[in-house]
């Protein structure tokens, strides 16, 4: 019976493979050997001996190296060894193979893809990390952006958002921007985006999202499209040698994903399932019931002036309630904050079928994955398809062709993504009863019934022919065009939106056509072998880049009725869309106007070396953009690298435990454009009519400036390449100097010009630092089989400095007019500073306050007329120029947003089948706010407020659980934190707990457990051979596993890019998956 | 041969990228830049038309036009405080209300100059082939006028004001002389004012665009203004107002319009041809103001007042009775004022009295600033101090004589100096002048002319000027404050 049933679904699955099997007509022979080394001839133990046709082992070398092994005679067959170069051999009627294998070293011969230019990393000059793709598996997130983490030395990921579909920041090499968009708690830096280059085609990171500003419209970006499934690798560059080919747009460094592409004879398909569950975090803490009335009704009497002054607090129409415990309906203790959560279950599907040889192969690559989030009423599905072929007929013609189109849902209920996402703040006290029938909560409603739809469609093709025209002389062409079209419909019911409702859609298309012809040109002396030849490659080539980006807003407001989603017209009032009522160039939802963007640019490279021991690399660029100031449209970006293998000298041969070891020195200038053709030109807009005919006007916020020019950054990178112990210890050691020059600043002109401002270049920032990567591999059995132990530790050290400010000046400070936390930019300091008071301590009692000996009076909280004195329980705030009077003299340049090191640290065990590995990230040394606490814990001073809205005390409503705060009581304590509420009348002048101290800065340093992945492989299994399975692996993943900080907020890594932990942030959702993984 | 065919077309795949530099200069999508515009007439004249909005703008966003009437403090304020305070001299007091601190920034005076300046720079070379050298020597022209006419109106408020005369100059440039910058603006007037229009085909323009009359209008008055402050050459000042009065009346272009119960309103209405120079504001095109005289000096009927038939200022009687001596009849006591004596709130100051909207109490006439008139005046003014006496006497009594009153029959000198001071401060009351003519002829100082009179100490620290706002000297430490005021 059950022998039936296994026919049965044998038979199903035959078919559903579309494959079919021959019964083998060659009988299986025995084949017995020995495998040695080409140098010393000692046996080589762990050799693994593979059927190609079927990728499947067939046996281990003994530990003298000796094999038995059973195959039948038509096979072909290979050895393979980490640190020796493979062997293949066909098996004829030899039943004794004695293999010998020359050790090469694989790393350093493995190709990577620079310039657009296949090398092998042996010749390069540029600092290139390559990341497998078999590390970005087993683990479904929603943007693969977020697994690059810690991978790589001297790329910064933060993820920090956990909203499905969004992406955190990304930075190689610190930042090299100084703009800020935003503010208060939502100030963020503005973008440090790397080109994305995928397949070869440049692609914008942000796909239709233009806004560097992590306030994102309803694109969803091509990173977030990929299926990590189907990536090969990924290879991040770093210095401005290896980005110098990209040209224009390579100044932020350069992440080069490849996909896969079939490479056997007999198809595979292969199938990626997993089911994920996410997990809210911790909720922040609260205190709820009848401990809130006890602390509101406490604190009201404890602060108030007399007891009339209680009386009048208590009578006020939202406070009177407190005091009515008896009523059932006042006397809840609902937690508002749980509501908004849920847990998720969801699941990722991936199958990819490919195959073909060299002349063809083929690969189709289907994903699906629902991504629910943590936050109700937000989500993320995606779908992709990624369909690749790729000819060679004959030796001298190369075409390739590709179209990958993708289906991306976002889901954002009621916030803005990133950021206003609303479950931070409670709406309302908690003696309230919860929603249910009866009771509505307006603001959950509207969180639960808001519709916020995001869909991106994304097609992208290429096709590549490459031609070999003369011997050695190649021409090639690739051509790609990439297009988006991104919608949003927004839906707010009149209750959660001061009661209109709102209708906003919005649709933004972005194409880009890039087109690259050029010539290379490879000769070498000794073709055989290049390591006894020179070795000549050079290219020339020319790219031409069109880009547009065309968005159109609708937003209709005061509509009919919550349930009428129209009308789906044009409301002229609140067109935000309309360029003539926005002075900034950005509309009022945060979408930037549209764009046309053309570039033109031809690149030269020529790379000599000599025996691959000593090699130069050298390129320039010419790069002609449309979005270059009109007087110099033209930026050039020259390049010159070398590279020493020291360990090809024939002085360094002899050394055993040198498995390679080479120097590579960098220098080279790129550029970013920056200038658009608005601000180099001005732009004009139309105003009322003068007497009745037309009138048009400048823009007179932005004086255009048309000699801008691209901010550029120039960089020497210093490297070392080491591999050790036949492969045990690999090191790679960076070191750079960046200059980041001519970024563009405003500069505010004198009114009497008659304009606001004008864009400059002039702000110049240097960052230098080092990083190393260590890959060890401490226990190394020669049996695969046996225990094995690869860890790898990588850490990016990394200073910014702000070198000058336009014009000369040595100080800039962007104010934030919202919670007084504002930025200084100071010339010789990092880039960016917090701007606050120094809180040095909580005075004792009130004699502790200094008294300014020539009045007589107290150190007072304000300077100039009106009075409110320090006592016992303020912060003692540094009085910096003395004046016994906090002022904005008192400001002090403080803490920096940006790490000083970030890392990651990798564990890898295997035994027998099973497999585990542990992944972490770690971030050192870095300033953030903790505004989600400091707000709450300023919010306590009114015990009498208890809506969200009609109040200048910004913060969340529910109540911080204060037990789990050190905060001063009574005279004589020591503590770390101010009296919560000093007195009403007091409070409202000191505001011991403002936001704008020192008090809030908490050191960011974190260690992240971000993967831990145990997995086992299922080998020589009966019913695998039945069903055809080659491969069958299942996998249990644990991510975002745990955080370990000192930090005191929830989670020190979402906060935003400047370090503003935002109460209204998407948390991090913690997820558990279990996955199969099968190959037919 | 092959050989060189295949490398052809490398060479030709390689220049296929275009080295044109025509690709890299695209269009906006949705937006008009300066690549696009000063390309056509329309373009030249829209610009031009710009900059008369900043500046009706700036006029009617407060009580700019009408700060020449008030600050001499000749009115009953009663609840109208912030006025009460500009009456007072108390300048940095005035609070926002009616925009009576909005004058203490010249921001937008400086945007419609540097539109001026960017139309003097572009019109020339736009390339239109229906745009003739005429015209485009017409508009340049014109944007000239209107720069020196802003430069004049704002130097009458600053004093030393900044000189910007280049659009693209970012320079850091402290306050120019007040009469070097006045200096400037003759010079450049006087080479520019032929290539003006006399008077424009399209009837809507009359008076509201620079014309050769407006122009020489606006030569005379800073000839006068400059005599003022500037004794060692006030002779030639005035022999230059003469001539240039001369001039306008020689244009034959303007008359003086009846004074009639029905036709006078059709004068402070705007575009009449008693007009020089206005600025257009007419609620068939979209234009209406607020924050002018007529709307505290009328009540119900003419519009809804809310304190129950009551005007919010009244002419003060002892100025009224010095101005016009009881007994003597003028039409402009009769048409003008409604129960001038009484002590209460309702009198009623009925000149501009075109209201388009009771209710929300708009207005909607031009705001005029150069009136054949007051061009008459000036040039008697400027004769009697020359001792022309009997071609001064003359043009006052042309102006007297349409007013209904008796000709001036006294002598030369002070006496008659003082007629023609009267006969303007009657004729122009409520178009924004008695301020200034107050400052330039030295009556300031005096305690029965006005309320609000100045010491020669406080004139001397420039009690006489508008603060300047603090956005003038934040991106620009070469701009300091007038003293008076920052103390």
């Amino acid at each position: 019976m059950n022998k039936r049933y296994l026919i049965l679904l044998v038979s199903f699955f035959l078919l559903m493979t579309g494959a079919s099997y021959t019964v083998y007509a060659q009988q299986a022979v025995t084949i017995k050997g020995r495998v040695t080394d080409a140098a010393s001839k000692d046996g080589i133990p762990g050799v693994t001996i593979i059927d190609i046709k079927n990728n499947k082992g067939l046996g281990v070398t003994d530990p003298t190296g000796q094999f038995i092994i059973k195959v039948e005679p038509d096979k072909t067959i290979q050895f393979r060894y980490i640190g020796y170069r493979f062997e293949t051999l066909k098996i004829g009627k030899a039943t004794v193979l004695n293999v010998t294998l020359t050790p090469e070293n694989k790393s350093l011969k493995e190709a990577v893809v620079v310039g657009y230019q296949k090398r092998t990393k042996e010749t390069v000059s540029g600092s290139v990390a390559v990341i497998s793709g078999k590390d970005l598996q087993d683990v479904p997130v929603s943007n693969i952006q977020e697994l690059l983490q810690g991978k790589v030395a001297g790329l910064n990921i933060q993820n920090n958002s956990g909203a499905p579909g969004f992406r955190g920041t990304m930075s190689v090499r610190g930042v090299s921007q100084l703009n800020v968009s935003g503010s208060g708690d939502q100030a963020y830096l503005a973008s440090n985006n790397p080109l994305l280059v995928i397949d070869n085609v440049p692609v914008d990171f942000d796909g239709g999202i233009s806004q560097s500003m992590l306030q994102p419209g309803a694109a969803t970006g091509p990173l977030a499209l990929i299926p990590p499934e189907d990536v090969q690798s990924i290879e991040v560059m770093k210095d401005a040698q290896a980005t110098a080919l990209y040209g224009s747009r390579g100044a932020n460094g350069v992440i080069v994903v490849t996909t896969k592409r079939g490479n056997s004879p007999t198809p595979i398909i292969d199938v990626n399932s997993s089911i994920f569950v996410n997990f809210p975090p911790k909720l922040r803490p609260t205190i709820g019931g009848n401990a809130e009335r006890r602390y509101r009704i406490n604190s009201i009497f404890m602060n108030a002036r007399d007891e009339q002054d209680v009386r009048d607090i208590l009578a006020k129409p939202e406070t009177q309630f407190l005091t009515d415990s008896l009523n059932s309906f006042y006397n809840n203790s609902t937690d508002w904050q749980g509501l908004f959560y849920q847990t998720t279950m969801n699941t990722n599907n991936n199958v990819q079928i490919s195959g073909g040889n060299i002349k063809m192969n083929y690969k189709a690559n289907f994903a699906y994955q629902m991504n629910q989030g943590v936050l109700k009423n937000t989500g993320f599905n995606k779908y992709s398809l990624n369909m690749q072929l790729n000819m060679q007929p004959s030796k001298k013609l190369r075409i390739g062709a590709q179209l990958f189109s993708a289906l991306g849902q976002k889901q954002r209920g009621n916030g803005g993504g990133l950021t206003d996402n609303g479950a931070g703040n409670s709406f309302t006290t908690s003696l309230l009863p919860g929603p249910s029938k009866f009771v509505g909560n307006p603001q959950l409603d509207g969180y639960e019934n808001n519709i916020d739809d995001n869909n991106t469609v994304n097609f992208r093709g290429f096709v590549d022919v490459d031609y070999e025209i003369i011997n050695n002389l190649r021409i090639n062409s690739t051509t790609s065009y990439d297009y988006y079209t991104d919608t949003r419909d927004q839906f707010k019911m009149s209750f959660s939106n001061n009661n209109a409702t709102r209708l906003y859609g919005f649709v933004g298309r972005h194409d880009e056509l890039n087109t690259r012809n050029g010539v290379n040109y490879s000769y070498s002396s000794n073709k055989k072998d290049l390591e006894k030849g020179n070795n000549i490659y050079a290219s020339v080539f020319s790219e031409i880049n069109i880009k547009s980006d065309d968005q159109h807003v609708r937003d209709v407001r005061n509509g009919p009725n919550d349930y009428y989603w129209g009308p789906r017209g044009y409301s002229p009032r609140f067109y935000p869309g309309n360029v003539w009522n926005n002075a900034s160039e950005v509309n009022v939802n945060g979408t930037p106007v549209s764009y046309v963007y053309h570039a033109a640019s031809w690149a030269g490279f020529l790379s000599y070396n000599f025996r691959t021991k000593y090699s130069v690399d050298l390129a320039y660029r010419l790069d002609g953009s449309s979005a270059a100031g009109i007087n110099n449209p033209y930026t050039k970006n020259p390049s010159v690298g070398f590279r020493w293998n020291f360990n090809k000298e024939n002085l360094m041969r002899r050394l055993s435990w040198l498995d390679y070891g080479s120097i590579r020195t960098t220098y080279g200038v790129n550029s970013r454009p920056t200038a658009t053709i608005l601000n180099s030109l001005g732009v004009y807009k139309s105003v009322p009519g003068y007497n009745n005919a037309n009138s048009i006007i400048p823009e007179f916020d932005v004086l255009a400036n048309p000699s801008m020019e691209p901010e550029k950054s120039s960089q020497f990178n210093f490297g070392v390449d080491l591999g050790l112990f036949k492969s045990r210890v690999e090191i790679i050691y960076d070191t750079y100097y960046k200059n980041n020059y001519n970024l563009v600043r405003d500069a505010y002109l004198p009114n009497a010009t008659g304009y606001n401002k004008m864009q400059v270049n002039g702000g110049a920032i240097v960052n230098y630092g080092h990083e190393l990567s260590i890959t060890g591999r401490p226990i190394v059995h020669l049996n695969p089989k046996g225990f094995q132990w690869t860890v790898s530790v990588n850490g990016a050290y990394n200073k910014g400095v702000l070198t000058e400010l336009p014009g000369g000046s040595q100080f800039y400070l962007s104010i934030d007019d919202r919670n007084r936390q504002s930025i200084a930019l100071k010339v010789g300091r990092n880039p960016q500073s917090n701007y606050l008071f120094q809180t040095d301590g909580v005075y004792r009692n009130t004699s502790d306050v200094p008294v300014d000996p020539i009045r007589g009076v107290r150190y007072k909280a304000n300077a100039g007329p009106g009075s409110q004195f320090f006592q016992a329980g303020d912060p003692i705030w540094r009085d910096l120029n003395g004046d016994y009077a906090l002022s904005d003299a008192d400001y002090m340049i403080m803490g920096n947003p940006e790490p000083s090191v970030t890392g990651g640290f990798n564990n890898t065990f295997s035994y027998q089948n099973v497999s585990l590995s542990i992944f972490c990230t770690y971030l050192l040394n870095r300033s953030i706010l903790n505004n989600a606490i400091a707000a709450r814990v300023y919010r306590l001073q009114a015990p009498y407020v208890t809506d969200y809205t009609g109040n200048n005390l910004d913060g969340p409503i529910n109540l911080y659980d204060i037990s789990k705060l050190d905060y001063w009581k009574r005279p004589g304590d020591v503590a770390s934190r101010p009296a919560i509420v000093g007195s009403f009348y007091h409070d409202a002048l000191v505001q011991p707990n403002r936001l704008n101290q020192s008090l809030v800065m908490e050191d960011g340093s974190y260690f992240k457990i971000n993967q831990i992945t145990l997995a086992y492989q299922f080998r020589d299994f009966d019913f695998m051979r039945r069903l055809k399975l080659r491969v069958l692996r299942a996998y249990f993943t644990a991510y975002n596993v745990a955080m370990f900080s000192n930090y005191s907020g929830p989670n020190p890594e979402t906060v935003t890019s400047l370090g503003r932990d935002d109460i209204n942030g998407y948390p991090a959702a913690s997820s558990f998956t279990f996955g199969i993984g099968a190959q037919f | 041969m092959r050989k060189w065919y295949k490398i052809g077309i490398i060479l030709f795949l390689l220049a296929g990228a275009g080295a044109c530099k025509k690709f890299l200069e695209v269009k906006p999508l949705d937006t008009l830049s300066g690549k696009d515009f000063w390309k056509t007439k329309q373009d030249a004249q829209s610009a031009i038309n710009g900059a008369y909005v900043i500046l009706l703008n700036k006029f009617t966003r407060s009580i700019l036009y009408n700060a020449g009437d008030f600050r001499p403090g000749n009115w009953n304020w009663f609840g109208k405080d912030n006025l009460r305070k500009l009456g007072q001299n108390l300048m940095l007091n005035t609070g926002g209300g009616d925009g009576a601190d909005n004058p203490q920034d010249w921001k937008e005076f400086y945007q419609a100059i540097a539109l001026a300046n960017l139309c003097i720079d572009r019109i020339p070379g736009i390339a239109d082939p229906n745009f003739g050298n005429r015209e485009k020597k017409a508009l340049v022209a014109e944007a000239r006028f209107l720069r020196a006419f802003i430069y004049f109106y704002i130097a009458r408020m600053y004093g030393d004001v900044p000189l910007q005369t280049d659009p693209y100059d970012t320079k850091l440039l402290p306050r120019e002389k007040m009469l070097t910058v006045l200096e400037f603006c003759l010079k450049d007037l006087e080479t520019s004012k032929a290539d003006l229009p006399l008077s424009y085909d399209d009837p809507t323009n009359r008076a509201v665009r620079g014309t050769q009359g407006a122009a020489l209008a606006l030569m005379a008055h800073i000839n006068m203004w400059a005599a003022g402050f500037d004794k060692a050459n006030e002779q030639k000042y005035w022999t230059q107002t003469a001539v240039l009065g001369k001039a306008i009346m020689d244009l034959n272009v303007y008359k003086l319009l009846p004074y009639t119960k029905e036709t006078f309103l059709t004068i402070f209405k705007g575009r009449s041809e008693e007009g020089i120079f206005e600025l257009s504001l007419d609620a068939n095109y979209g234009g209406k103001f607020h924050s002018l005289i007529c709307q505290w000096t009328l009540h119900e009927p003419y519009i809804h007042d809310n304190i129950g038939g009551r005007s919010e200022i009244t002419p003060m009687i002892r100025h009224l009775d010095r101005i016009y001596p009881r007994g003597e009849s003028d039409k402009r006591l009769e048409l003008w004022f409604y129960n001038p004596y009484n002590t209460d709130q309702t009198p009623m100051f009925l000149k501009f009295s075109a209201i388009t909207d009771p209710s929300s109490r708009d207005y909607d006439a031009n705001l005029i600033f150069f009136r054949y008139a007051d061009i008459i005046l000036l040039r008697a003014e400027a004769l009697a101090y020359l001792n022309q006496n009997v071609e001064s006497i003359k043009m006052l009594n042309l102006v007297r004589d349409r007013a209904g009153a008796k000709l001036y029959v006294g002598g030369g000198g002070k006496p008659l100096q003082d007629a023609v001071f009267l006969e303007r401060e009657k004729e122009m009351m409520g178009e924004g002048h008695l301020w200034y003519d107050l400052i330039r002829t030295g009556r300031i100082s005096d305690k029965n002319a006005l309320e609000n009179s100045l010491t020669p100490e406080q004139l001397e620290r420039g009690a006489w000027t508008w603060p300047i706002s603090g956005d003038a000297v934040k991106n620009n430490p070469l701009v300091t404050r007038n003293a008076y005021w920052i103390q």
